[in-house]
């Protein structure tokens, strides 16, 4: 008789089975999700480029002198 | 050899700069001279102190070193040792009653164990007096403000330390982040608010101790734009970033122009238990000033903060910041503000004895971090905008539902803490999760975590490997924490191959 495990007892480690990796990798639905992505992109652009300055140093920001006495 | 004298005192009979024989130099008023005593003081008295200890004679690292390079060249002896004085909550009998009780615990472990417990208890933590009549506040470790505000607020010390201390052979501790007050001879606020950020990255790497003199030769050792550099003539945050290197670290820095941006690195590096420092512009433009970030109040439960129609930024949930300003205190709540006009973020500063708030401008957020987490919080916060956007898309494109508001969080953690974190938080995994996380992954040191939630999905956390950088980034899996609402193993099926990585549910 088989064995019957416990579904509940298994940690399932998904490396993404075949049909959902064939259903993603489909051409058509890629593309699909391309299109939304660049959409969703520019939507959230502004954001994106607060992050982008931020780390965008000048010597200008190097040179600011902390000088507040007490 | 000089005598040492441990006094047991009742806490708020005299004010403590009395209490210790303190005198202002000539020229210095006394509530200049004494202002940052007098916060300690009260802060002390929040926390429910009862009674104070004074060590006559105690040696102080920080100081000796300050000592040792600046103060025995002065004409006038300075004395090489401090003062300590020890805070707790408990009145001074039974203070004295229970510290006897603890020297006749005879078992080792017993010992420990009862001096933990009496620590947790009564002990409040400390303060170094330095022999210094204009600025006697030295090495300052209080324990922080009680963890629950009220029903919505909760305050959080990620960036506290723990430091031991020793009273008539026992064992104590507290934890909290050092405080010290500004000397302008071997340190001034940008030297005093970088030296409290390392306590942090010290505990964390075990690198050595950085003392202010230390950090002020260091931060002078390549450049002098403004002059000598003791007496403290001011640094530049060229210096700063030079002395945060030199110790070890990697010096993270940020221009704070966008309130959004800045509120959310703020919420990031606290909850990565880095302390940041805060470099701080006077409205009028004429000031700078630097700050260390001990703490943060958060609103609890989450209140949604849209920062796009459809993204939830978790960050929106910081509503104040504790900071260590020397020139009052320690733990000095500050609100967070947006400036309108430049949507830049305004720090107000609430002074108590009725003076009026303080304002700020924050400008620059820089952050002492281990050398080897390449990338950055900006780095992992597109990375979360990102990764929203690639939600929406897939339930837009695929799952043909509505828009659904999405949230989002990121921080860096050390990966035994992540781990950790997800059997002893709320959103708990199961164990076995936990064993093949550590028994399939190969983590880093440090592990860089965004996490997304969303009405339809369940709590997801995508790993990334710190090491990596953004061009080449590295991820390490997506962590799938319950299946309880709808669209939660379609997005976590998908974020996986989106990201090339393995799901773990």
């Amino acid at each position: 008789m088989a064995q019957v495990k416990k579904k509940s007892a298994r940690v399932r480690v998904t490396r993404l089975d075949d049909t959902v990796a064939h259903q993603l990798a489909d051409p058509a639905t890629k593309k699909r999700i391309e299109k939304a992505m660049a959409r969703w992109e520019k939507k959230t652009r502004p954001l994106i480029e607060a992050v982008r300055s931020s780390e965008t140093l000048t010597e200008r920001d190097f040179a600011v002198r902390i000088n507040t006495r007490a | 050899m000089p005598k040492q004298n441990i006094a047991f005192h009742a806490f708020g009979d005299t004010a403590l700069a009395d209490a210790l024989g303190l005198k202002p130099p000539p020229f210095v008023k006394k509530e200049e001279a004494h202002r940052q005593i007098e916060y300690v003081q009260e802060y002390a008295g929040e926390l429910g102190c009862q009674s104070l200890v004074i060590e006559s004679h105690y040696i102080d690292r920080d100081y000796m070193e300050d000592h040792s390079v600046f103060y025995s060249k002065s004409l006038y002896p300075y004395p090489n040792s401090c003062q300590r004085i020890h805070f707790f909550s408990v009145d001074q009998a039974t203070l004295s009653t229970e510290l006897k009780r603890l020297l006749d615990v005879l078992n080792r472990r017993d010992f420990r164990k009862a001096c933990s417990a009496f620590s947790e208890r009564y002990y409040l933590g400390f303060s170094v007096i330095k022999p210094l009549p204009g600025c006697p506040v030295g090495r300052t470790v209080l324990r922080c403000f009680p963890k629950r505000k009220d029903k919505t607020l909760v305050r959080r010390f990620d960036c506290a330390c723990n430091y031991p201390a020793h009273l008539l052979g026992v064992h104590l501790s507290v934890r909290g982040l050092a405080f010290q007050q500004q000397d302008l001879g071997v340190s001034a606020c940008a030297t005093t608010a970088l030296w409290s950020a390392l306590q942090r990255a010290r505990e964390l790497e075990g690198n050595g101790p950085a003392t202010p003199a230390q950090i002020t030769i260091r931060a002078s050792q390549f450049a002098l734009p403004f002059g000598r550099p003791m007496p403290s003539e001011k640094l530049s945050l060229d210096q700063m970033c030079q002395a945060v290197q030199s110790f070890g670290y990697a010096p993270n820095l940020f221009r704070a122009d966008d309130f959004d941006h800045s509120r959310g690195l703020l919420y990031s590096s606290v909850s990565s238990g880095l302390s940041p420092v805060l470099i701080l512009e006077a409205p009028r433009g004429d000031r700078m000033h630097a700050v260390t970030v001990a703490g943060m109040k958060v609103r609890d439960p989450h209140v949604e903060t849209l920062i796009n129609p459809l993204i939830d930024d978790r960050a929106g949930d910081l509503v104040d910041l504790y900071i260590h300003d020397d020139r009052l205190g320690p733990y000095l709540r500050a609100e967070i503000r947006r400036q309108r006009r430049r949507n830049r973020l305004v720090i107000k500063v609430p002074l108590r004895k009725g003076q009026k708030t303080e304002t700020w401008y924050l400008t620059h957020i820089l952050l002492p971090m281990h050398s080897k987490i390449r990338l950055s919080l900006g780095d992992l916060r597109e990375l979360g905008i990102t990764l929203v956007c690639s939600a929406h898309a897939f339930r837009e494109s695929l799952l043909h539902v509505g828009p659904i508001i999405t949230s989002w969080s990121s921080w860096i953690t050390r990966s035994h803490s992540y781990l950790e974190s997800l059997r002893v938080t709320k959103d708990r995994v199961s164990p076995r999760v936990v064993e093949e996380l550590c028994k399939s992954l190969m983590f880093p040191r440090y592990v860089g975590v965004v996490r997304m939630e969303a009405a339809d999905l369940d709590p997801l956390d995508l790993l990334v490997d710190t090491t990596s950088t953004q061009r080449n980034l590295n991820c390490l899996g997506i962590v799938q924490t319950a299946n309880t609402r709808t669209n939660t193993n379609s997005l976590a099926h998908f974020l996986a191959f989106h990201c090339e990585c393995p799901l773990f549910r």
